[in-house]
């Protein structure tokens, strides 16, 4: 999100929430989120790409809709009026074709419509197909929908598939296939995206029912703000308030909304952007002289990639507001935790309870469960903070410094988890003097291990992260 | 409810915190604080499911849902 973006869907959102009557709200919404999946979607090199990411970011969300709702759409006036929205507003930008050469509701201007409305055709066709009575009651819908989600994970997240793909459409559009890099394939929010998706369709697969429409649907997965960096909101909690319309507080929520939108702007626009400029990046890793530059080059780091994220986090809570809806928060001061634990339950918060729900507390359930078999303590931790690790590191890119970064959390949390027990009842029968030098102590050791975790992150060959590693310790 | 309580709070000092001198107060926050980390978490709905025959669900296991062993107790009741 760039700062005309910031301010136009600032303005959006206001003048939706204004409106009169929740049916004009919604409507209006539903189309917003449409079209802003368009806008903020990159310009890539490959052509109609552009175009057909964000097309498909809303066919896999009807199609998604229609895996699990257990309503007949054709029997719901509700998501008739939601589809005809969903498909006006496609067809509606594939239109501005005529209009430009640039694309004034797209990366650039839309392919032609002889071939875009067979793909919008079938994906409508689709979603009302995995929803006839035939299928309603059955899983294979769901569980295909999850697969297909996570290879297009895998395949956006490994460069080298990224690269095959990338190759594969420059030949297919009869462009040079020498030219392809993975960098070509970057289909705008998808990340998170995914996440929402994958979220509703295990819940329904465990039997929750999701009793909601398909307009609401899509703008819980597409929601403007939270689209280019989240927070990753729960289904449930976001349709209820979405529903339930805005409180008769615009007044307040507008000034406090500016004032987080403020306060992001600051953090991610001042203070991330001129910590940039001595941070430590993959370009400059290899260029330290001196030890002491380094060391500030990483703390520098620390501290951009904080107010960054954590920046944009606040613009999408602040934007949600003017809107009348309260967004997660996703961060919780967790440079000032004193113990990995706490730093992991305060950093990205909505990915990591994501996590939780869907891989840590499952796994550890099953492997706690198992009364025949007991698994020793100490294996069940190790087992499930490396998975729970491992597979955020992998979200961010399946590349072999986001493994070892992985890792580090994993090993680091493993430890801590050791011993955490042992101290924690020893810190509570010693003085409060005692507890907060303790306290100080263990946050510093906790912002240096998460520290030098980040040279994994940054810096993407490992030749050159064990070099700096040197730098530091040499 | 106050028996509830009690028994929650025993199995949590002696099980899960390995603290059995330790008082719990009923409203007191459990997750938000830290005090409960994520294992215990898990540990906790095992417990939950064995002593009272309730399932508090994977997505539940956060402070949104419950945070002071009143709000946990009220859950059971609820679902008893």
């Amino acid at each position: 999100m760039q700062l005309p973006d910031i301010f136009l869907l600032a303005f959006l959102l206001i003048l939706i929430r204004l409106l009169p009557g929740q049916n004009l709200r919604r409507g209006a919404m539903l189309v917003c989120s449409c079209v802003f999946v368009f806008m903020f979607q990159p310009v890539l090199p490959i052509r109609g790409l552009d175009f057909s990411f964000p097309l498909w970011t809303i066919l896999l969300t009807v199609c998604v809709y229609g895996a699990f709702s257990r309503e007949n759409p054709l029997k719901s006036r509700q998501n008739l009026i939601d589809f005809a929205f969903i498909f006006g507003t496609l067809l509606l930008i594939s239109l501005t074709r005529f209009f430009s050469y640039d694309g004034i509701l797209s990366a650039s201007r839309p392919p032609q419509l002889r071939g875009i409305l067979p793909v919008i055709a079938a994906g409508a066709a689709l979603s009302f197909l995995l929803n006839t009575a035939a299928w309603r009651d059955s899983k294979w819908p769901a569980k295909l929908f999850i697969w297909l989600i996570l290879i297009i994970l895998i395949v956006l997240k490994t460069p080298q598939l990224a690269l095959l793909f990338s190759r594969s459409a420059r030949s297919l559009n009869g462009q040079s296939a020498e030219l392809a890099l993975s960098t070509d394939i970057r289909w705008f929010g998808f990340s998170y995206i995914a996440f929402r998706l994958l979220s509703i369709l295990i819940d329904t697969l465990k039997g929750r029912k999701a009793d909601l429409s398909l307009g609401d649907f899509l703008v819980y997965v597409c929601f403007p703000p939270a689209l280019s960096a989240g927070p990753i909101d729960r289904w449930d909690r976001f349709t209820k308030e979405y529903t339930a319309g805005p409180k008769n507080q615009a007044a307040a929520d507008i000034l406090s909304g500016f004032g987080q939108i403020a306060l992001g702007l600051f953090h991610k626009f001042i203070l991330a952007d001129a910590l940039a400029k001595m941070a430590l990046s993959a370009q400059n890793a290899g260029q330290f002289i001196h030890t002491g530059w380094a060391w500030a080059a990483l703390f520098a780091y620390a501290l951009q990639i904080f107010f960054d994220f954590s920046g944009y986090s606040e613009i999408a809570v602040g934007l949600g507001m003017l809107f009348g809806i309260h967004l997660p928060k996703n961060f919780d001061h967790p440079y000032l935790k004193p113990d990995l634990t706490k730093f992991w339950s305060s950093w990205h918060m909505t990915l990591t309870q994501w996590i939780r729900s869907y891989v840590f507390n499952p796994l550890t359930r099953t492997l706690r469960g198992n009364k025949n078999h007991p698994l020793p303590q100490w294996l069940i931790v190790l087992i499930t903070q490396l998975t729970t690790m491992l597979l955020i590191g992998l979200w961010h890119g399946v590349t072999l410094n986001f493994v070892i970064w992985g890792l580090w959390h994993g090993i680091g949390l493993f430890v801590h988890q050791l011993y955490s027990h042992k101290t924690a009842a020893w810190l509570r029968s010693m003085s409060s003097g005692v507890q907060k030098i303790y306290t100080v102590f263990s946050t510093l050791l906790t912002i240096l291990y998460v520290s030098l975790g980040w040279i994994w992150f940054v810096v993407p060959d490992f030749s050159g992260a064990l070099a700096f590693f040197g730098r530091l310790f040499g | 409810m106050e028996e509830i309580i009690d028994l929650l709070s025993e199995k949590i000092t002696k099980n899960l915190l390995k603290d059995p001198k330790m008082k719990l107060d009923p409203s007191e926050p459990l997750i938000s604080t830290g005090l409960l980390d994520s294992f215990n978490l898990v540990d906790l709905a095992l417990i939950v499911e064995e002593t009272f025959g309730v399932r508090i669900e994977d997505f539940e296991l956060n402070a949104d849902t419950f945070d002071t062993l009143e709000q946990l107790a009220q859950i059971i009741a609820e679902r008893q």
